[in-house]
């Protein structure tokens, strides 16, 4: 009990961040000479940590190399550990939206498990984000070690429902794009922006001709992205083309030349 | 023979650290292939952001790679000038119907025109 408390009260300092010691990371090897894998470990409550360290712990092929109570930490760790699997706490992300791609660019190999309660919307935005497993907080220690050892081998751990739900999402996003009857409200300038992008122009073209900075047709782009649900300049031009946008904004008298032209004529700021 | 085409701000699809979900744009657009040294006239059946369907007169190996464009036209672009987007990728998928040779091809890099 002593030595738990002792590790509890180490662990409790802000912002925590263990390192182990360079003989533990030397010796992250399996007895058999192949390596270990590399756990970083990111919760926010100690005592989970020090039970999950007590977990593999007991195993030969999984080392916890480094962990962290909070994301600023975690960030630390995965700059300074390599590391093969991180096992992040669900409460740790929730509240920021690109946690994980945040994580993913500081190590782009690391294979990510979140701890979260199943929740549709919350594990579809998860798998698409780029994790490889969500398990719940009360999984066996046995199921997690299974976890990281299949999703350290490059599978996917994923439960039926799941992937049912990752199958909908994908369903109603294709059926969303496609279908002309969902098709979102867009602005004259959306329009005539996305009118410049299916020719071809780069931002700093559009912004030139529709008389506004390079960094405004960006905001544009990023909220067109969002209202369509495309991915990128070549995904919002397929958009435009199946579904006749150009069309729709010369009837509706819209063109960039035009727009450009009325902003001038009748002394509007350019935005 | 051959497209020579200026690689303007060449943009590589990000990489796949999501679940690539990209949906098909039944889009029947004509394209020109440059693979295996020749040039192939195509049709496109259906295009996403990560890759083509062509059909075309040729079955052309799996992982050949590929360098084509697809134009727009001015009618698409309801009579503002043609457009293209020029891409790199490689086939991943052909097969022979009695109406002609499919392949498809993944989009490894692409440019407007």
């Amino acid at each position: 009990m002593a030595e738990l408390d002792q590790e509890l009260n180490q662990q409790s300092a802000p912002g925590f961040l263990d390192e182990t010691s360079p003989d533990m990371r030397e010796a992250a090897r399996e007895p058999s000479g192949k390596p270990a894998i590399r756990m970083l470990l990111a919760d926010s409550q100690a005592i989970y940590r020090v039970g999950i360290r007590k977990v593999f712990a007991l195993e030969d092929d999984i080392r916890v190399v480094a962990q962290a109570e909070s994301l600023p930490a975690l960030h630390s760790a995965i700059q300074r550990y390599p590391s093969d699997v991180l096992l992040i706490e669900g409460a740790l992300i929730v509240s920021t939206t690109n946690a994980i791609p945040e994580i993913m660019r500081l190590a782009p190999d690391i294979k990510v498990i979140v701890q979260a309660t199943a929740d549709e919307s919350n594990t579809v935005e998860l798998y698409r984000r780029g994790v490889r497993g969500i398990v719940p907080r009360s999984i066996s220690p046995d199921l997690l070690v299974k976890c990281v050892r299949k999703i350290a081998g490059g599978e996917t751990w994923i439960d039926n429902q799941s992937v049912n739900w990752v199958i909908e999402a994908y369903r109603s996003q294709a059926a969303q794009l496609t279908s002309p009857k969902t098709q979102p409200r867009l602005s004259p300038k959306e329009l005539a922006i996305i009118a410049c992008i299916t020719q071809g122009k780069r931002n700093k073209e559009i912004a030139y001709q529709l008389g506004t900075s390079e960094q405004v047709i960006k905001n544009y782009l990023r909220k067109i992205y969002d209202k369509l649900g495309v991915s990128d300049r070549l995904e919002l031009a397929l958009y435009c083309l199946h579904h006749q946008l150009h069309k729709k904004a010369a009837e509706a008298g819209i063109n960039p030349e035009a727009l450009s032209e009325m902003q001038s004529s009748n002394g509007l700021p350019r935005s | 023979m051959g497209i020579t085409l200026p690689l303007l701000q060449r943009v590589q699809p990000e990489p796949p650290t999501g679940v690539r979900c990209a949906v098909r744009f039944p889009l029947h657009l004509p394209a020109r292939i440059i693979a295996l040294g020749k040039e192939f006239e195509a049709m496109t059946e259906n295009i996403s952001a990560s890759g083509v369907l062509f059909k075309l007169d040729e079955v052309l190996p799996v992982n050949t790679p590929v360098e084509f464009l697809v134009e727009v036209s001015a009618d698409a672009l309801n009579g503002h000038s043609t457009a293209a987007f020029h891409c790199l990728g490689r086939i991943v998928r052909s097969y022979r119907q009695s109406d002609g040779a499919y392949g498809a091809a993944v989009i490894d890099e692409y440019c407007f025109q």
